[in-house]
């Protein structure tokens, strides 16, 4: 019997920018199935940064993550190091955020709630 | 994916060892958390613990690779679910402690978020390796409601709730 879903609708990608932030938009779950979609989209907009800045992940409406979400994470933040700075935006209080703490993510990563928390923190 | 139940019987499901079964494995704990007394949090909690028991059994246990079975028997109680996790694989170095890796290695998170999220970890038929680790046959993990976190996994789970 075949699974239920196309891996495709289980997490949805959409790309965007806004002061100088490179954005990459998900939506769904981030799991050790769909952790191939995110990797494309994250290598495709870290290696268009020309000049050090941030690729922000947008997790807001990520309901679900794994550990092969965070180790994806991990491995993008290092293997680009030298021109971007990964950031991820997360709702307050939702698993991702949790899982994320939980791995003290938040200790090596920018991890905020809004993309105004993230440009703030670039001006100040 | 063949799912056969009766009453309040457990959920057996039995599948190929393909991540898109993941997401199906979430969604049938999730349908019969929400017949427990489970709050929401501690269901995300507990699809977190589950999801990272069958991909490691996924990515661990199949020694054929996708041709691999993984099955997993879910049994919802009042208070929350039981779930076990069997697959193939000759198992794997359990240690003693499993705790979080530093915040930036590449991996080894899974074993230490099941210990954090789920209540109790038993791992079966644990057979002592020359290097003095344990291995695994089957993992159960089960969380309930009002669990006193510490009661049935004193070598494997934190002992500090880790949601707040």
């Amino acid at each position: 019997m075949q699974p239920t879903s196309e891996t495709e609708d289980l997490l949805k990608i959409s790309t965007s920018g806004q002061d100088g932030i490179l954005i990459v938009t998900a939506e769904g779950d981030v799991d050790l199935c769909t952790t191939p979609i995110l990797r494309q989209a994250l290598e495709t907009q870290c290696a268009s940064r020309t000049e050090r800045g941030f690729v922000a992940v947008d997790m807001r409406d990520v309901s679900f993550i794994d550990s092969a979400g965070l180790a994806l994470l991990v491995e993008i933040r290092k293997r680009y190091s030298d021109t971007c700075r990964l950031a991820l935006i997360v709702e307050a209080g939702s698993q991702p955020e949790r899982v994320l703490r939980l791995g003290r993510f938040d200790t090596f990563l920018q991890v905020c709630h809004s993309l105004d928390e993230l440009t703030a923190s670039t001006v100040a | 994916m063949n799912e056969c139940r009766d009453a309040d019987d457990p959920v057996d499901l039995e599948f190929f060892a393909r991540p898109e079964y993941l997401a199906e494995v979430r969604r049938l704990v999730e349908r019969l958390g929400s017949q427990t007394r489970l709050s929401a949090t501690q269901m995300d909690e507990f699809l977190t613990a589950v999801d990272e028991a069958v991909a490691n059994a996924m990515r661990h246990g199949s020694p054929q690779g996708e041709r691999s079975i993984v099955r997993v028997r879910c049994q919802p109680l009042p208070a929350g679910l039981v779930v076990e996790v069997k697959d193939q694989g000759k198992g794997f170095p359990v240690p003693e402690s499993p705790t979080m890796p530093d915040p930036d290695a590449p991996g080894g998170r899974g074993l230490p978020l099941m210990c954090a999220l789920a209540d109790s970890i038993k791992i079966a038929s644990g057979k002592k390796r020359h290097d003095g680790n344990t291995q695994k046959d089957h993992m159960t993990i089960s969380r309930t409601e009002g669990a006193d976190r510490n009661c049935h996994c004193s070598r494997l789970c934190r002992r500090d709730p880790p949601f707040r």
